[in-house]
């Protein structure tokens, strides 16, 4: 029991050494490694090897907003689908398979209507709002 | 038949789809009042004809039983009671008026649903259900002074109502944790037991919160003043009726969790100490408002406070007496909305002097208005002297004389505010204010609630006999 529960530990102890060392790893070898030189990029912003564009304070259309929303109705709600997913193969839920079908397809089915409802209120027609 | 039970539900469930369908093809406000208002109707004759139902559905997450089915049927008949009310909708524009009564059908689903639930997590989602639709329906008012005080309100009450719900869900957490279930009737044995575990109490009580924050009791109620006011006439007659009874009824089933005992004690004195805040609070802002709806929602913190009296009896009769003073109260202040929508002429607040002469202008709502004041403010042979008869009886029976004396003075601060608008009504010249038309739905629908207030304060026997068969029923 106790040698278990050290032997846990130092899995513990492991893993968080690997941990640190991971982190710390890559800036002690490019400590060594790098180029000492100071070059105009170096001074630029860091963009995942972009070139930035431009500042970074300006005007985004609000389009954008409400793509965004959208999107947030079924971003989230994929998560509860995942359960479902998990389970759905090997276990009948509700008494029978097509009542487990049907309720799952509801889900979804209502999930579409705010998508409907975005379309008919023209949320996808690409113009500038003020 | 198991969809019996649910049969209210579906029915308003069916009528937001029709209302969704409606507002995609660009119908206009009439077509969706009408059709919101034939699903309300069919809603409170299924939940009449089901109110004998009992079961439980959805894997014991919603247990109906005459408590619950009682309930559905008042929220379904206050639901028929606002839509008429706001048949005009003055200040809502009528392109969003299919989505405004498409949010107020899903509201009152979720407060059917918030009675009915059996489980915390349910209690939840229903609970939220019911309060996302009321943030939406807040900033659909029209902006009329380009000053966006809808978008203020809707704002302060949507951080307002997280908060609350952010320390419901914590306190659930913590009555998970003890008792090791969500489903509520096999959480009370295994808390009764730990009672004088403070855990259980601080879970409890946050519980209590969110709906606390419902009711507007005291520590939870900075939203009532400014939403009152910011939403539109016909949304606070909404916001200012049914969630109270719904959450009212809510706080009974949750304090059953702590049956009185070694324990509770702490979470009586806790709850006494909220109603008198609530109540000295409430009645002395009322009495400087000039604006009505203000002033309404004041005196709604203090009747929310006399509400949480019977409440912390912790027992049948005291509960009984909380729901029957919880639905006179809806009553009451449906009454008293249906005057102020139609006296406001194109949607504006109503201040308290705009009511001049209203007896000269339109007999009837002056009655209704009268009725319905002298109703909150305690006087017989109202619904509200019986109802606040009750609640102090059976607070006096278990032993609460301080709490008792300080209720009493506060029904005499309340009469003072309250009676001094009847008397603008009666005695103040209109002056140049015209006469106001009502069409016969709204006449109608005065008189019956006249009729109600005073039948429940004359005969309140076999109400108080149905709301007490009402708490036995959650046994």
């Amino acid at each position: 029991m106790e040698q278990e529960y050290l032997i846990d530990l130092l899995y513990v102890v492991a893993f968080f050494l690997g941990g640190v060392g991971f982190a710390l790893g890559p800036i002690i070898i490019s400590l060594l490694l790098a180029p000492r030189t100071r070059q105009p990029q170096t001074d630029t912003l860091y963009e995942c090897g972009m070139q930035p564009i431009g500042e970074a304070w300006v005007r985004f259309g609000i389009v954008y907003y409400l793509y965004a929303l959208v999107f947030l109705a079924f971003a989230v709600d994929v998560l509860f689908l995942f359960p479902v997913a998990l389970i759905y193969a090997q276990e009948v839920i509700l008494g029978s398979a097509l009542l487990d079908f049907i309720v799952i397809f509801l889900f979804i089915d209502t999930l579409a209507l705010a998508v409907v409802y975005a379309w008919k209120k023209g949320v996808f027609q690409w113009e500038r709002r003020v | 038949m198991k969809i019996l039970l649910f049969l209210p539900e579906l029915t308003l469930l069916l009528g937001a789809l029709v209302l969704f369908q409606l507002s995609v093809a660009g119908a206009d406000g009439r077509k969706a009042r009408l059709t919101a208002l034939l699903f309300a109707a069919g809603a409170a004759v299924f939940s009449l004809v089901c109110l004998g139902q009992q079961g439980t559905l959805f894997f014991e997450a919603l247990r109906m039983d005459f408590f619950s089915q009682l309930v559905k049927l008042i929220l379904a008949l206050g639901l028929v009671a606002v839509l008429v009310i706001g048949r005009e909708l003055k200040d809502i524009a009528d392109g969003v008026r299919p989505e405004y009564y498409l949010f107020m059908l899903c509201s009152v689903v979720g407060l059917m649903m918030l009675v009915s639930s059996a489980e915390l997590l349910t209690l939840f989602m229903a609970l939220e259900l019911s309060s996302y639709c009321l943030y939406l329906m807040v900033p659909m008012r029209d902006d009329r002074k380009g000053l966006r005080v809808q978008m203020e309100a809707a704002v302060k009450y949507v951080i307002f109502g997280v908060l609350a719900s952010g320390i419901m869900l914590f306190g659930m957490s913590y009555l998970f944790a003890l008792s090791g279930s969500t489903h509520l009737p096999e959480m009370v044995p295994v808390l009764a037991a730990m009672l004088d575990n403070p855990a259980v109490l601080v879970g409890i009580v946050m519980v209590m919160a969110g709906f606390f924050y419902k009711l507007a009791i005291f520590p939870f109620h900075f939203w009532v003043p400014d939403v009152y006011q910011g939403a539109s006439n016909e949304t606070t007659t909404f916001i200012a009726s049914l969630p109270k009874i719904a959450a009212a009824a809510m706080l009974i089933k949750i304090s059953t969790l702590a049956a009185p005992g070694a324990g509770a004690d702490t979470l009586v004195v806790l709850l006494t100490l909220l109603a008198v805040l609530s109540m000295f609070y409430g009645n002395l802002s009322a009495l400087v408002q000039t604006d009505i709806k203000r002033m309404l929602g004041f005196s709604g913190i203090a009747h929310a406070g006399f509400i949480l009296v019977g409440v912390l009896t912790l027992d049948v009769m005291g509960y009984a007496a909380a729901l029957y003073y919880a639905t006179g109260y809806v009553v009451m202040s449906l009454a008293c909305f249906l005057v102020i929508c139609n006296v406001s002429r194109n949607g504006e607040n109503v201040q308290i002097e705009d009511l001049s002469g209203l007896y000269q202008r339109a007999p009837l709502l002056a009655l209704v208005l009268a009725v319905g004041l002298f109703a909150l403010a305690g006087i017989p042979p109202f619904v509200g002297f019986m109802g606040k008869f009750f609640l102090l009886t059976s607070a006096l029976n278990q032993g609460h004389l301080a709490l008792v004396i300080l209720a009493a003075i506060n029904t005499a601060i309340a009469i003072y505010y309250y009676l001094s608008v009847v008397r603008v009504v009666y005695t103040a010249e209109p002056e140049s204010r015209p006469a106001i038309g009502l069409n016969i739905p709204t006449r109608a629908l005065g008189i019956v609630l006249v009729l109600i207030i005073i039948a429940l304060g004359v005969l309140p026997g076999s109400a108080l006999d149905t709301a007490a068969m009402a708490v036995r029923s959650l046994g």
